[in-house]
């Protein structure tokens, strides 16, 4: 056990500012995780500090924050000495560490978010082939760090969708019940102006680039191909 | 302040409140769905990847998944919803996958035996996989809300049911994110708010939400609690260190046909670990290590080395290093280290809170017993799973009776009512405004941490007498420093606030299993006393009941479980 030093950046709507650094002085031990800091901080030391989080295991997605500076789940990080912690970036902040979703989602309403069928099952239970990349897409946990560090995305701005909206989309496209051109949506939500950066690498483990921006760019791009030929 | 109205108030985001929501939507009711997270979150969303199907070929008549419930369940189970449950399970996998779900499949794309798995406590495979896990069958929630014309209201905290004279009329709320206090008047209300594992945090792997509100706004309202002392704990889960503690890495099944149970000495407790109940094996757990042949953490050491090298065994190794349990191996490294996660090592482990077999008293319909136009659905209703809850079968029940509930509700409207005198309101909504800002001796969180190390301490896995008693009497000190908050005057994500209310519910659902659990003097499902070890088919065939009495305080009943199907 030994003490360290936690900075957080507290940001409260109704004082108007802009957020100011806190530190923090607690002890830890060489397994403590930036979960167990935040948590040590609300009970002991200021339960003002809001942070969200679930299952404590990385399974809701919910704990992402900024571990100096790059996107992390709060409850599998290690910590460590004068570590920064602070909201993830590009994201509308309610308070403290906690960001705001519903932004998103309502904007991603507008593509009809969901399986759309032509017919309905021929049999109850569904013959049904799941592909590898429906499998790790549904896995997605949603916790917006790959938006997070996408230097294109910008909540305000509708006409570039971000990582996560063309994950959502490729979770449909990768469905073999959809029928909707999830490809043609991800062209209206901007993807081509996508600046293929790679840094929207999943800290979850979905290959964002490899099975989603890749072959929708490509898609798109030979769909260009055969209209002008 | 904000107003709605609304036929079908639904409080509570997971599967069941969902599930609820969309078919109460689709029978044309206007629905608000309302949660503390955002929807499609809970405990449904970090579930560890399983659901039950059914027997094949047996589907509808499931006789054998209806004893194994009820044997499981040490015959405290409600019967007649057993036996819906075991006659329609497999239309819960219908539902997630017109939902957007996909559950596990065989390599033609069938559901075959190759696709079931057997889990303990279960005689025969008959649960799927689910490939995406918790997270897929979110994703399908929010797409099934999605579909539908259902008005949602997230991270929103229900604070009040509107309640008279044992009917309701919606409910009171406050709204994190602009500060709101929200009034919804709904002709229909409807609870799936889920457990109440977070009682015993940090020993619990439920999500931070599932503090018993609805056990307590049901309570309120009239509604009965039946036998509330059954809590389940899963066996496996992390001794230390102490941030992981609690955290699920396993239930019986996953100690695979190889895995060894071991106390501190090397013994193997439990022979054929990985075919017991989570009652059975938690309860192995607990009584040896009461006996102090505990490791030094109080744990017992699970050795899955055996299960490399075994054919059955391989399967699993390979589900928790690549497949859907591989988040479970990245925690094991973080708390146990590379040797461990790789199974070469044995882990440390002790049970942790779970589930919550006990809740409010529904019928088949998922009407809640007493109260009019109220109903409740998922891990809020009680007394379905008796003593024991089998693997894989809550998420397949919270489907089944979620989807009930909500057309029952929708069916009947006209019932329903939200003319209700305005000055019951107001003054519920004053008694929250004036909750901001409240100077007082103790910071919510503190007396929060102070319940849940009493639950775990007096009222956890192992019980007695005294330490019962002693747990009662600190739940009741700690209810006098709950009069005595100190609040933020902060409107908006108020987390003292938040705190605050949790702690008002979390205070009567605690004293509910408590004493339930110091009234039942037997050993039975996952009930273990150390002072009355049997289980006593004799005297204690029966359910304890918990009532909000006149005066306010907790009145127990006993009533003779019916034993309609399955006598012991």
């Amino acid at each position: 056990m030994s003490k360290i030093n936690v900075e957080v950046l507290r940001y409260d709507p109704e004082n108007g500012e802009e957020g100011t650094h806190v530190t923090y002085s607690l002890d830890a031990h060489e397994n403590s995780t930036i979960m167990e800091a935040l948590l040590k901080i609300y009970e002991e030391n200021d339960s003002t500090l809001a942070f969200n989080y679930g299952c404590r295991v990385k399974n809701c997605g919910l704990c992402v924050v900024n571990v100096n500076g790059k996107p992390r789940y709060a409850c599998t990080t290690r910590i460590e000495d004068n570590v920064k912690i602070s909201p993830i970036a590009k994201v509308p902040v309610i308070k403290d560490l906690v960001f705001d979703r519903k932004l998103f989602y309502d904007f991603l309403n507008k593509f009809s978010p969901y399986v759309v069928r032509d017919k309905g099952p021929e049999t109850l239970p569904e013959v049904l082939i799941q592909p590898y990349e429906h499998i790790i897409l549904m896995s997605c946990r949603e916790c917006f760090a790959c938006v997070s560090v996408c230097p294109r995305y910008n909540y305000r701005d509708e006409s570039f969708g971000g990582p996560l909206a063309f994950v959502k989309l490729a979770q449909l496209h990768y469905d073999c019940r959809d029928s909707v051109d999830r490809i043609l949506q991800a062209q209206n939500m901007g993807i081509q102006k996508c600046i293929d950066c790679g840094r929207c690498s999943c800290i979850s483990g979905i290959p964002v680039n490899r099975i989603v921006i890749g072959p929708f760019l490509e898609n798109l791009k030979s769909r260009e191909k055969e209209q002008k030929g | 302040m904000i107003e709605k109205h609304c036929d079908l108030l639904c409080i509570g985001g997971g599967g069941a409140g969902v599930a609820a929501s969309v078919a109460a939507s689709r029978k044309g009711a206007d629905v608000l769905l309302c949660s503390k997270e955002p929807i499609g979150y809970g405990n449904t969303r970090i579930i560890g990847g399983v659901m039950a199907y059914g027997d094949l070929g047996a589907e509808k008549t499931g006789e054998d998944f209806f004893r194994d419930m009820i044997v499981g369940g040490d015959y405290l189970n409600n019967q007649e919803i057993c036996s819906l449950l075991a006659s329609n399970a497999h239309q819960a996998t219908y539902l997630v996958e017109s939902f957007g779900g996909v559950l596990g499949r065989d390599k033609e794309g069938r559901i075959t035996e190759e696709a079931l798995i057997q889990l303990g406590g279960h005689t025969s495979p008959r649960t799927l996989f689910i490939p995406s896990t918790g997270p897929g069958i979110g994703q399908a929630l929010r797409y099934a809300v999605a579909r539908e014309e259902i008005e949602i209201l997230e991270n929103t905290l229900i604070v009040d049911l509107i309640q008279q004279r044992n009917q309701t009329f919606g409910a009171i709320g406050y709204e994190l994110v602009r500060g709101d206090v929200v009034v919804i008047k709904a002709k229909k209300t409807l609870l799936a708010t889920g457990g109440g594992g977070w009682l015993y945090y940090p020993n619990t792997d439920v999500s931070r939400v599932i503090t018993g509100d609805g056990y307590a706004l049901g309570l309120n309202a009239g509604a009965e609690l039946i036998d509330m002392e059954q809590v389940q704990y899963i066996p496996f889960s992390i001794t230390h260190p102490p941030g992981l503690a609690g955290i699920v890495v396993g239930e019986p099944f996953t100690a695979g046909p190889a895995g060894v149970l071991r106390n501190v000495h090397g013994k193997d407790i439990l022979p054929g670990v990985y075919q017991k109940t989570r009652a059975q094996v938690a309860n192995a757990i607990i009584l040896e290590v009461e006996k102090g042949n505990g490791t030094k953490h109080g744990g017992c050491l699970l050795d899955l080395k055996g299960n490399k090298d075994h054919p059955g065994g391989r399967m699993l190794f390979e589900q928790y290093s690549k497949g859907i349990f591989k988040n479970i191996t990245d925690i094991i490294r973080l708390a146990y280290g590379p040797e461990a996660a790789s199974w070469e090592e044995p882990w440390d482990v002790y049970p942790s809170a779970h589930y919550f077999m006990g809740g409010i008293v529904i019928d088949i319909w998922g009407r809640v017993k007493g109260v009019d136009n109220l109903f409740a659905c998922g891990e809020v209703s009680g007394g379905i799973h008796g003593g024991n809850r089998l693997g894989s079968v809550s998420l397949m029940e919270l489907f089944i009776i979620g989807s009930r509930a909500g057309e029952c509700a929708a069916s009947e409207m006209e019932k329903g009512t939200y003319t209700v005198d305005q000055r019951l309101i107001d003054s519920r909504v004053n008694q929250l405004q004036e909750m901001l800002g409240r100077r007082g001796k103790n910071r919510p969180i503190q007396v929060k941490n102070e319940l849940q190390k009493v639950m775990w301490d007096c009222v956890g896995p192992a019980r007695n007498e005294s330490k019962l008693k002693n747990g009662i009497e600190s739940l009741l000190s700690i209810r006098e420093k709950a009069k005595d908050l100190n609040i933020s005057r902060a409107r908006k994500y108020n987390t003292e606030l938040i705190d605050a209310i949790e702690l008002g519910f979390m205070i009567p659902v605690s004293l509910s299993i408590a004493q339930s659990a110091l009234e039942r003097k037997e050993s039975r499902g996952a009930h273990v006393r150390l002072d009355y070890p049997q289980r006593d088919d004799r005297n204690w065939l029966k359910n304890i009941i918990i009532k909000k009495g006149d005066k306010d305080e907790l009145e127990i009943t006993l009533r003779p479980v019916e034993l309609t199907k399955l006598k012991p």
